[in-house]
């Protein structure tokens, strides 16, 4: 049994140790598939392996056991390779095999592929894009990063496949050394980041974010190159990217969605000399550009072989992947204590508006559940109207957000950036590959839009496009991927909240005023500096509104039976009637409702609390 | 089968001696009978040397010498009977390049070698060479290595299929120019290829396949070496049947297609590697062309002695030593006698619908060759078939490390347009429309639809399920999506692109908001429109335009964000949008467009073409689009008391609609309980049961796609009196009331003809029936009842829509005119204040002598319309408060 180091250290040790006592060509897979998922299901062993998204990408040695929490930017077609193959040696003549699975190069010194043997064996894996999940708050990473560093190996990253024994030695006074460490890792990170002019996100308790309204990194020629080499869809995000391959043929990876990959991660110099020359006879040069860009330098985008994979629901990292039985039902009995914390903390952030609170609850915890026709059911896009304009105002809210859910984006919605930025993503045939928009976000991701900064002014086409695919995007939670030749919907999950002088130019669901209870600070930037709640708060609120947000839901027939009494009651009076639109958004409130109190089932009482609501809120707006 | 890169192409690297002149050899090449002196006697023709190719029944007989390489290297070439050269013909042999360049075929005797096994370790070679038959007997034994494929066999049963196979029924039908059933479709193919001299000869591998199943396998599985054996036989029929005919080279036989493997490019896998595929897809790129070498000519710079090489593996060694003087690197490479042909690169990708929702298509690389390229251009959807490759990325020499993959293409035998296929089989198609592609299930299905009696209804229930009732507007749109059929009026043919009556319904659906309007647009929009149809500029239409039409394309699209001074409120001002031709063009918010680029829909909607003014050029375009806009009223509330005015719309664009809806909120306690119910159920998660009865939107599409195509409806004389007998009653109903009153006018008759086609197209009827007028008049006065109900007599009144003011509105003016006219005749008689120029009054004593006069309740507005229809008359001149007479 190979030990805990082997196999994270050194894993094509043990799939070749596997190869070698193999029975059947297909029994070694399963072998290695199962040796993996046991070892990676023990939490323990599993926060042993160290993940790409900690470190920088230098300081990862290769051929080890590597994790990545991404998302699926691009996929490309599958790739064929050599799954076993004959080797022969150069001096005796011997004839071996060996397999290049969990492999990109076959490095055997001293021995010759024979690449025509018929017993070789052509193998067929997918491979993915992924970068790091966009939109990703900086708390979340900070969480992740504080767990692996309670991690004993994380000092060895840099000493690859060193002295076993040594290692023992070192894991155990590491134990001692390992806290100031790590954390002086996360201030030197957030320093970085806080330099950084890209960085919007940093909203920590201890320090007050930089107040930069428009602070969107300048597309175009600012953009450095190296991003647009990674294709990030937030511009200005710089995270690590990776090509990831998939042995699992029967696995269905989707653009945009969130996995967590663990595998044998891969850098080598070979990559940066994409294709030899060789190959490229007759290759013109649309051609070239495709290799290039199919396989960019490793040192930029790493591989990933992965031997083990779990789709993420969530990306909380204080709940673990799976939500346990125990933890949805505790749920259900503290969720309205903690729901009245929260609209307390939101209360604050509206100066005392319980209603504009309400709808911001309700607003965090909504997805789309289902679609029907051309409709997402569950959404609820908000917007505050009656915030002055000029003011930080939104980049503030903003950042409370961003310290409340996982993925969180702030986009001024100036002319420039509506003219400059890339909203759609766009397939790319000469390189092959589909350029991200600043919209290719994955499930669950808040957007929340300064329509404040919109100023008076002429859009070009590209504007124009842009505003299409915003408001496309907010009614049917869809984004026209633009293939060129066609254009392919891709259906999304992403909350916008518009943030507005009057009503925004945006088809919004839950139109709410802001008006103030408690006069507003004159010193923005300090009373958002004093609101947050402590840590243990702050990390209660978080783990509620992930789990609110998931929560199922379902409709009593009684239930169902009263709302449409309700209804043609309300349609018979004269004044007010209930359109079928009001019915819709109260449909949809009513759910949210019902899942901020932490139940599945929607009751009578909730109902008429919402209806209640809306009614202040109509009576608000007039 | 798994062994997914078969051995035998690598090993020939690796036993590079045994590859002597003796070679068995399918090498590509010129003429077997060519001699190398031959070949200075045609210089005028490199590419295709006209020599005399004396094609033999026993040259052909054997694979092994189909497009043999260059006599030299082939020595039974120059063994050739003399006597078979009385067919004299001038077809040159012509390599095949599409089935790639390292296909050496290696024939194992079954005589000598009792197991044909392919696990033997090593071919038996060349040795067999001198065995080969010229008849069938015992080469019923000759195995080509590595596969099951017996040569004779292979090629008696491809000889047999052709005499033999009788086409379907199927064929029969899809064939418009009268196909025999009894007739042998193949044999006639070859009769074909006699008279058009085009050699190329199609095969459908579902016919083969249903005629010998195991010779299709062996096509599927070998088809690098079974395709050549075919290639033989065909041209062996054909020059024996038709010995004089010389066609630009020898058949190049076969081109298959429809193999059974037919796959979504997402399913293919290593297995199908080296096996014969056919994929549909989108070609996206394609690369310029490639002149590649496929014989190298050598010459000795010492002794002029010259020497051909065959391109292997993609490379052509230069030979370094000369055979005859043995002078070593004299050898120089003759560029202009040397042999290319075309090579292009093909980037294919997954057709939009087989693409998964949620992921990003696939693509494959394709190399066609020779007549193949720039047969496809990017944006044409085709189904390729050909032979699934893959290649080693080579190892670099200099480095230790090899990369372990491999690049996937496909080699191309045969290109087939989707739609080029479909107009083949139904002339009458627009060719605009032909972009659809249907299998013949799905027309069938569509068919037995078609023949419910309740089709219609059904129809137009899937339309926009979702949206609850509002029957008869779904109704109209349906009828919209079907349109009416195109007439061209024979008198204007030749002046061009008036010349016919537009056939494209146009729809308005009004009301209140809220009441799903833009919903009905948007499921429209985005379910019903094609999905991923190409957007060729050539069809594409730049005009100032509105929000939510489909295909938007990148140029001139511009908007304004402007503010509200008062609201604060931001908007975005319509900018240019695109209108697609033969396609339905959703206008959300219509009545917030400006007047100039409402003005452009004038001319879209009725003409249906657009003149842009662009460098001192006017251009007409065609803009057969089909609108389809909602208005909000302007006072964002219906105003039952105002009608069709409430809208803002000029009149005369208002009577371009063909349709013109009415959605309010019907005030109805059952209405509103289904309603409830609908809404809530879309909320509750189980909601799956109630929805199985309404058709699926993409068949809804397929059928629309298919009427709209196929269906050409035509009034019979019945329905043409139906439609006669309406309109006159139409024109007697407005007008009843007052004299000389507009009511019904020919452009009502003709929406009423539209919407009758429209519904025999409904029901796949190429017939328009009495019934068919029946509703469609039926639904006209419901829409008609909706938006042009006169307010004060309750009578629907068409001249609303016409002239913006009803009958009894014209009739009351009318009154107030005379009425007034009297007062000032009074006046006059009295004398006034007359002077030279006429009397002149003030306008209030006037209205206050007036008021007084009459019991009516005369109010300024009603004052002032009448002063302004006296001076339409040329009664009086009005200046500010003072009325001049004339």
């Amino acid at each position: 049994m190979p030990s805990i180091e082997n196999w994270i250290l050194n894993p094509l040790d043990v799939i070749n140790r596997m190869f070698e006592s193999r029975e059947s060509d297909t029994e070694w897979k399963q072998k290695v598939d199962e040796f993996f998922a046991r070892k990676l299901q023990d939490e323990k062993l599993n926060s042993l392996v160290p993940s790409m998204n900690n470190e920088a990408l230098h300081n990862l040695p290769p051929n080890t056991l590597m994790k990545f929490r991404c998302m699926i930017q691009d996929s490309y077609e599958p790739e064929y390779f050599l799954d076993t193959y004959q080797l022969v040696d150069k001096s005796t003549g011997d004839k071996k095999t060996g397999s290049s699975r969990y492999k990109d190069v076959i490095d055997r010194p001293g021995y010759d592929v024979i690449m025509e043997s018929k017993d070789n064996e052509t193998g067929c894996r997918q491979v993915v894009y992924c970068v790091a999940v966009p939109g990703e708050n900086q708390w979340v990473k900070q969480v992740y990063v504080s767990y692996s560093s309670r991690r004993p190996q994380r000092e060895v990253v840099t000493d690859c496949g060193g002295n076993q024994m040594k290692r023992c030695h070192e894991e155990a006074m590491d134990v001692t050394r390992e806290t100031p460490n790590g954390v002086e890792n996360d201030q030197n990170k957030r320093r970085k980041s806080n330099n950084s002019a890209h960085n919007d996100y940093l909203s920590t308790p201890k320090q007050p974010p930089q107040i930069t309204p428009t602070s969107y990194p300048p597309p175009g020629n600012e953009q450095t190159s190296q991003n647009v080499e990674k294709h990030h869809p937030i511009p200005g995000e710089d995270g690590p990217v990776c090509i990831v391959k998939v042995y699992d043929e029967t696995m269905e990876l989707k653009v945009n969605e969130t996995y967590e990959f663990t595998g044998v991660f891969s850098v080598d110099p070979i990559f940066s000399t994409p294709f030899d020359p060789m190959d490229c006879n007759g290759v013109d040069e649309d051609h070239m550009m495709e290799l290039k860009s199919r396989s960019p330098p490793s040192s930029l985008v790493p591989r990933l072989h992965v031997v083990s994979m779990k789709p993420l629901k969530h990306i909380n990292p204080l709940l673990p992947a799976t939500i346990p039985k125990k933890i949805s039902e505790d749920f259900t009995q503290s969720a309205r204590y903690l729901r009245d914390d929260l609209i307390e903390f939101l209360k604050r952030l509206t100066f005392g508006d319980e209603i504009v609170a309400q709808s911001l609850l309700f607003h965090l915890l909504s997805r789309v559940y289902t679609r029907t026709g051309t409709m997402a059911v569950g959404k609820l896009t908000l917007n505050i109207t009656g915030i002055p304009p000029n003011s930080s105002y939104p980049k503030l809210f903003a950042d409370v957000i961003a310290n409340l859910v996982t993925k969180t984006h702030y986009l001024p919605m100036t002319l420039d950036n509506m003219n400059k930025l890339k909203f759609t993503p766009k397939k790319d045939y000469q390189k092959n590959k589909l350029e991200p928009g600043f919209l290719q976000l994955s499930g669950g991701t808040h957007l929340v839009i300064d329509e404040t900064q919109l100023h008076p002014g002429s859009l070009d086409p590209m504007g124009v496009k842009n505003v299409q695919a915003l408001s496309s995007l907010m009614t049917s939670q869809k984004v026209d991927y633009d293939f060129q030749f066609y254009a392919t919907p891709f259906y999304h999950d992403v909350n916008c909240v518009v943030l507005s002088e009057a009503k925004s130019m945006l088809p919004c669901d839950l139109q709410v005023k802001l008006t103030p209870d408690t006069p507003v600070a004159t010193n923005l930037e300090e009373y958002f500096a004093r609101l947050p709640p402590s840590d243990e708060m702050l990390n209660k609120l978080r783990v509620y509104l992930t789990l609110g947000w998931m929560g199922d839901y379902d409709m009593e027939p009684s239930v169902m039976k009263q709302i449409e009494n309700d209804f043609v009651a309300s349609r018979s009076s004269d004044n007010e009637k209930m359109s079928a639109d009001d019915l819709h958004r109260l449909l949809v409130v009513a759910r949210l409702q019902s899942a901020s109190l932490g139940k599945s089932k929607l009751e009578l009482s909730d109902w008429s609390v919402v209806k209640q609501f809306d009614e202040t809120r109509k009576e608000k707006m007039k | 089968m798994s062994s997914p890169i078969r051995g035998r192409r690598g090993r020939q690297s690796n036993d590079p001696p045994s590859q002597g002149s003796s070679e068995l050899s399918m090498l590509p090449a010129t003429s077997p009978t060519q001699h190398v002196g031959l070949l200075d006697a045609t210089t005028d023709s490199i590419l295709a040397p006209q020599t005399p190719a004396n094609l033999s029944e026993i040259d052909l007989s054997s694979p092994l010498f189909y497009g043999t390489p260059s006599s030299v290297r082939t020595p039974r070439s120059s063994g050739l009977t003399p006597g078979r050269t009385g067919r004299g013909t001038m077809t040159p042999v012509r390599q095949r390049a599409d089935l790639g360049s390292n296909n050496r075929v290696r024939v194992v005797n079954l005589n000598s070698d009792q197991n044909p096994d392919q696990s033997r370790p090593e071919p038996i070679p060349e040795e067999n060479e001198d065995e080969i038959p010229s008849s069938a007997d015992p080469a019923g034994q000759l195995v080509i290595w590595g596969t099951d494929v017996v040569v004779s066999h292979c090629k008696t049963h491809f000889t047999q299929f052709i005499n033999r196979f009788l086409p379907t029924e199927e064929d029969v039908a899809m064939e418009t120019d009268g196909m025999d059933a009894n007739e042998p479709m193949y044999l006639r193919k070859l009769e074909e290829i006699s008279v058009t001299e085009e050699p190329f000869f199609e095969v459908n591998c579902s016919h083969l396949k249903a005629f010998d199943a195991d010779l299709y396998r062996q096509l599927i599985c070998y088809p690098q070496e079974v395709i050549p054996t075919f290639d033989m036989a065909v041209n062996e029929m054909f020059f024996t049947r038709y010995p004089d005919i010389s066609l630009m080279h020898q058949i190049q036989v076969v081109k298959p297609f429809n193999a059974e493997r037919t796959k979504n490019m997402r399913n293919l896998n290593p297995e199908d590697i080296d096996q014969l595929i056919t994929i549909n897809g989108m070609v996206i790129q394609s690369s310029s062309l490639i002149p590649e070498m496929r014989e190298g000519f050598f010459r000795c710079n010492v002794c002029h002695h010259e020497v051909t090489v065959e391109i292997e593996r993609g490379r052509i060694a230069e030979p370094s030593i000369c055979d005859r003087c043995k002078t070593t690197h004299a050898m120089s490479l003759i560029h202009n006698r040397s042999l290319f042909t075309d090579r292009q690169m093909i980037k294919l990708q997954e057709a939009p619908d087989d693409m998964p929702a949620g992921q990003t298509p696939h693509s494959v690389a394709l190399h066609c060759y020779g007549h193949l390229v720039d047969s496809v251009q990017p944006g044409d959807r085709v189904v390729v078939t050909g032979i699934y490759r893959a290649q080693p990325l080579r190892a670099n020499p200099r480095m230790s490390n090899v990369k372990s993959v491999y690049r996937t293409h496909v080699d191309v035998l045969n290109f087939r347009k989707q739609d080029e296929k479909r107009q083949k089989l139904y002339e009458t198609a627009d060719d605009e429309d032909s972009q659809i592609q249907l299998t013949k299930a799905r027309v069938e299905m569509i068919h037995s639809l078609s023949k419910k009696p309740d089709i219609y209804d059904r129809l137009a229930q899937a339309v926009a399920p979702s949206v609850f009732g509002h029957d008869d507007i779904k109704k109209g749109i349906l009828l919209q999506l079907f349109g009416g059929s195109r007439k061209q009026l024979k008198k204007y043919s030749k002046t061009g692109s008036k010349a016919g009556m537009r056939a494209e319904m146009h729809v308005l659906l009004c009301g209140d908001p809220g009441t799903s309007k833009s919903q009905l647009l948007r499921y429209v929009h985005e379910k019903l429109s094609p999905r991923g149809q190409y957007t060729n500029g050539k069809y594409m239409i730049f005009t100032m335009c509105i929000a939510l039409c489909r295909a938007t394309s990148a140029v001139g699209l511009t908007a304004y964000i402007t503010k509200e001074a008062e609201t604060k409120q931001l908007m975005m001002q319509p900018g240019a949008l695109v209108l697609s031709d033969n396609g339905i063009c959703c206008i959300d918010e219509f009545d917030k467009m400006s007047d100039s680029t409402r003005s452009i829909l004038h001319e879209v909607m009725e003409q249906q073409t657009l003149s842009i003014a662009k460098a001192g050029i006017i251009c007409q375009l065609n803009a057969r689009t089909s609108v389809m806009a909602a208005a909000n009223p302007c006072e964002s509330q219906w105003n039952p008391k105002k009608t069709i005015r409430t809208v803002m719309l000029p009149h005369t664009l208002l009577s371009r609609f063909d349709l013109i809806f009415l959605m309010l909120d019907p005030q109805d306690e059952a209405y509103d309980r289904r309603l409830a119910n609908h809404l809530v159920s879309l909320y509750h998660r189980t909601q799956e049961e109630e929805e199985v009865d309404v058709m699926d939107a993409d068949v809804l599409k397929d059928y629309i796609a298919y009427a709209r195509a196929f269906i050409k409806p035509r009034l019979t004389e019945d329905a043409g009196q139906e439609l006669v007998q309406a309109y006159v009653e139409m024109r007697k109903g407005g007008g009843s009331g007052s004299k000389g009153g507009v009511t019904a006018y020919p452009r009502q008759l003709e929406s009423l003809i539209r919407l009758s086609e429209a519904h025999a197209k409904s029901r796949l009827s190429v017939k328009v029936e009495r019934l068919d007028v029946q509703e469609a008049l039926r639904l006209y006065r419901e829409a008609l009842k909706q938006s042009a109900t006169d307010p004060r007599t309750g009578i629907v009144d068409i001249s609303i829509l016409t002239t913006g003011m009803s009958a009894t509105a014209r009739k009351r003016q009318e009154e107030l005119k005379g009425a007034l006219k009297q007062l000032i005749d009074q006046d006059k008689g009295r004398g006034g204040q007359g002077t030279k120029t006429g009397p002149t009054m003030r306008c209030r004593s006037l209205l206050d002598r007036w008021r007084s006069q009459t019991d009516q309740i005369i109010t300024q507005a009603m004052f002032d319309e009448a002063v302004r229809a006296l001076q339409d008359d040329e009664v009086l001149v009005r200046t500010g408060d003072v009325i001049r007479l004339c």
